[in-house]
């Protein structure tokens, strides 16, 4: 996501001048320090405009006709078949502290050494964790060690023929693409006079591989994230006093358990981030079975990752266009979801359905389907499910 | 989610169903009057789909019974009547109860979470029942063949003996012939499971080989019909045989036993896998030995253990070989199906669940059995013949005369330190041979006084 378009997105609580108000909104971005990422949440339906009402990107309306709705769905046509995916981190060695020489020297060394400590492979698990819970793809988890444990006990306490049986009647998953995220830790101690300002930050780039090509694929791009200590803490907390070189008191950039905590917060921000820029680059879609007032009944739901208060922008396609409806939301159940047109588009095309639907039920036919695209995460999503806090 | 839900949602629907008036519609677009129902359950999928169709279909049956009303007008009541008399009614219903019906289906639409289906029913048509005449392998204890057979004066049989054991082989072949047309060895070869695709001439031919070792104990009484002497000194005769089935039935039925139950040695280095192995096997039905000699089929076991990067698997590959060394068959694991934690007693553990899968003890048992038919059909497991050189003799004559015994074949000699170890093939166990082979070695040497001695299944001394 650019700057300026970031700049350009209307956040909840703070107005910035020089938004043009034509332009389209359905999301807004949390804002940060200049040049940092920041989380991009799906405006609740009531906020959106008129204009706001338009089909996001990367919506796709394939229908179910092929899916079996088993756990394994086979045909790859089916848009529930999810891709499985393994994650793996690397964490980009950046020594700079070799060669320093003077006072600063063990300041620096210290900084370092403490921000090197911090291995991201550690988080592999939480954001495991958090890429499962959406339902994008199909996690394939690396937490060998637990699994191993778990698989040993379970065969201690259940015996081999119970084991063999039910391993036997799953289907084992293959992996289809990794995840590889690399994580680049950069940090800086800004000296004053009295009191110094410690930085870190961290960079973070997502790239998607077929492993059996060792192709990069360009879809879903997440793209880079940058996170700074900044944006997980207050600025002052990091104010540290350095006497001849060594730490005095203040935040202690020595202690490797101080700075890890730091790290943590801020790898925590940046799956956050992740996961919202996720949720944009792979939106929920689901087919309209039906109309009835303001009420619409999808045909999918939690199997194709639409998320609790999802917004949704409402549809038409046909002879290749799309025409947006309204805007809605939508709450899942396990393969349907259920959600209400808060607000009509302003159309005629709006009107004729909304007419039909007020008197009965509107039933798109064939030739004139109707879909549901989500416009991003949802606010309460990431409040809930997250330990994301909303500001101001 | 799971059957539990499904159930509920059928059954609820049912109930649905069994109190409100049927939305029944009558289709008469079509020749015959179809009876259109819809039918919904909750869930996706293929079991949802077969709900559906349950639902619908169960709706049309109590609706054929007459259990949920339906107002028709007058014209469609005398046409419903007309194209549903009582008959092919109670037929409709039987068949949805049995499941047998045939209806047409509708593409499955969705309706919020549940599944639905239109069904299509039509009046059954009248359908000509078709009995197949197969050949028949009736209860008779005997059956009577007339065959031709021929043969030459050769090593103690006379033409005309020679000829009528020629006629005996063929008429208890010819017998097996019919019994293999009416399915009875399928029947019979179907206690070793795992042997379905084994096709019969492969058994009627391994039965054969066997079989008419012992014709004459198989057989009741015989006429002769004519006999021709050829001028090359071959007699042909015709005979009209008098089989004892009854007695083929239960020889048939030994050899397969024979065959589909071998005497197998496990040869395994870990013990415990060795352990596993044993008791897999012997819960499969098969005979174990304690040492390879009284084995007539080895299973070799090599356990491979893989230090993986997500941690402990177990590749076990077994190969069926004999005693001489030749390989039937072989079975592989898939390592892949359960890792564990690099820990020693893990791989015991690797083992068990391997060989508690039940893929994998049908293969094993798979593999198994059709290497015993491959062996059979190569003309038996490999024997070997200690003699001593005096009792050896000539290798020449020796290995004609063994040629010359039923069912022997891929006859090596060899002579080493000061013994003659003859490698032969056949069908019959050590015991046997040894009878069959005792009159061909007084024919071979009449002057030297043979002693055979069975040492095990695989071998039998001569001195």
């Amino acid at each position: 996501m650019k700057l300026t378009k970031i700049a350009c997105l209307v956040a909840i609580g703070i107005a910035i001048t020089g938004c043009q108000s034509t332009k389209v909104s359905q999301t807004h971005s949390v804002e940060s320090n200049a040049g940092n990422s920041s989380l991009i949440i799906g405006k609740s339906a009531h906020d959106f405009e008129n204009s706001d009402i338009e089909v996001p990107a990367y919506f796709n309306t394939q229908g179910l006709q092929f899916c079996s709705y088993e756990t394994e769905e086979k045909d790859s046509r089916c848009p529930l078949a999810k891709k499985t995916i393994r994650l793996y981190f690397g964490d980009v060695q950046t020594d700079v502290s070799e060669n320093l020489q003077g006072t600063s020297a063990d300041v620096f060394n210290a900084m370092h050494s403490s921000i090197g400590k911090f291995q991201s492979k550690a988080l592999e698990n939480t954001l495991e964790n958090q890429f499962a819970g959406v339902n994008r793809f199909r996690i394939l988890t690396r937490d060998t060690d637990s699994v191993n444990a778990a698989m040993g006990e379970i065969l201690a306490d259940e015996g081999a023929v119970n084991v063999a049986k039910k391993a036997s009647s799953k289907s084992k998953l293959s992996t289809d693409y990794i995840i590889k995220v690399d994580v680049l830790k950069t940090g800086d101690m800004l000296f004053g006079s009295t009191q110094s300002l410690f930085q870190t930050s961290m960079e973070i780039s997502t790239g998607v591989i077929d492993p059996y090509t060792r192709e990069k694929l360009s879809y879903p791009n997440i793209g880079k994230i940058r996170v700074s200590n900044f944006d997980v803490r207050e600025k002052s907390s990091y104010t540290t006093v350095i006497a001849n070189g060594e730490y005095y008191r203040g935040f202690n950039y020595t202690s490797s358990k101080d700075v890890e905590s730091v790290l943590n917060e801020m790898s925590s921000r940046s799956f956050d981030i992740m996961l919202t820029r996720l949720l944009k680059e792979m939106p929920a879609t689901a087919q309209v079975m039906g109309i009835k007032g303001d009420r619409i009944s999808l045909d999918r739901g939690q199997n194709a990752g639409v998320l609790p208060n999802e917004t949704m922008v409402v549809f038409e396609y046909s002879a290749g266009f799309v025409e947006p409806i309204g805007v809605a939301t939508v709450n899942p159940s396990m393969q349907s979801a259920q959600g209400k047109i808060i607000r009509w588009k302003d159309s005629n095309l709006a009107e004729q359905v909304r007419d039909e639907a007020e008197t009965g039920i509107y039933r798109p036919d064939r030739q004139r389907r109707i879909f549901a695209v989500s416009v991003g995460v949802p606010i309460e999503f990431m409040k809930e499910r997250s330990t994301w806090v909303q500001k101001g | 989610m799971g059957a539990k839900r499904l159930t509920q949602g059928f059954a609820l629907s049912t109930l649905f169903v069994c109190l409100s008036a049927s939305a029944l519609e009558l289709d008469k677009s079509q020749s015959s009057l179809a009876l259109v129902e819809q039918g919904c359950a909750y869930g996706r999928g293929a079991l949802a789909i077969e709900a559906a169709k349950a639902q619908a279909l169960n709706s049309l049956r109590l609706f054929l019974l007459g259990e949920t009303s339906f107002s028709f007008s007058t014209d469609d009541a005398q046409l419903f009547d007309e194209q549903y008399n009582q008959q092919s009614r109670e037929l409709l219903v039987s068949g949805i109860a049995q499941g047998t019906i045939r209806a047409n289906y509708d593409q499955p639409e969705i309706q919020g979470d549940d599944t639905c289906i239109t069904v299509r029913l039509t009046p059954p048509a009248d359908q000509d029942q078709e009995s197949e005449q197969d050949v028949v392998w009736g209860s008779e204890p005997t059956m009577s063949v007339v065959v031709v057979g021929e043969g030459k004066s050769k090593a103690g049989l006379t033409a005309r003996q020679a000829a009528e054991q020629d006629a005996f082989q063929r008429a208890v072949s010819q017998v097996l012939g019919v019994m293999v047309k009416s399915g009875f060895m399928q029947q019979s070869s179907s206690n070793m499971s795992a042997s379905a695709n084994s096709d019969d001439f492969n058994m009627q031919e391994v039965a054969t080989q066997s079989l008419s070792l012992q014709s004459q104990g198989l057989i009741s009484h015989w006429n002769e019909v004519s006999s021709v002497q050829l001028p090359d000194g071959t007699l042909t005769v015709t005979l009209d045989i008098t089989v004892e089935k009854k007695r083929i039935e239960e020889k048939v039925a030994e050899l397969i036993t024979s065959l589909g139950q071998p005497t197998v040695y496990i040869d395994a280095k870990l013990p415990i896998v060795k352990q596993i192995f044993t008791d897999a096997l012997a819960s499969m039905g098969f005979n174990l030995s304690e040492s390879p000699a009284a084995a007539s089929i080895i299973l070799q076991v090599l356990e491979n253990e893989k230090i993986t990067p997500s941690g402990l698997q177990l590749e076990l590959r077994a190969s069926v070989v004999d005693r001489a060394g030749n390989q039937y068959g072989a079975w592989q694991n898939d390592p892949t199906f359960l890792t564990l934690p690099n820990q020693p007693d893990m791989l015991n553990e690797l083992a068990s669940v391997h060989l508690a899968l039940e893929d994998n003890q049908q293969a094993l048992k798979q593999q198994l059995h059709d290497s015993v038919h491959k062996m059979a059909m190569r003309g038996g497991p490999v024997r070997e013949l200690i003699l001593s050189e005096r009792a050896a003799g000539k290798h020449g004559q020796l290995y004609t005369l063994l040629s010359a015994i039923n069912g022997v074949s891929d006859i090596k000699i060899n002579a080493e330190s000061g013994r003659v170890i003859v490698q032969l093939r056949s069908l019959n166990n050590a015991n046997d041979l040894a009878q069959y082979i005792e009159p061909s070695l007084r024919i071979h040497q009449p002057q030297y006084q043979t002693k055979l001695s069975v040492l095990n299944e695989y071998q039998i001394q001569v001195l």
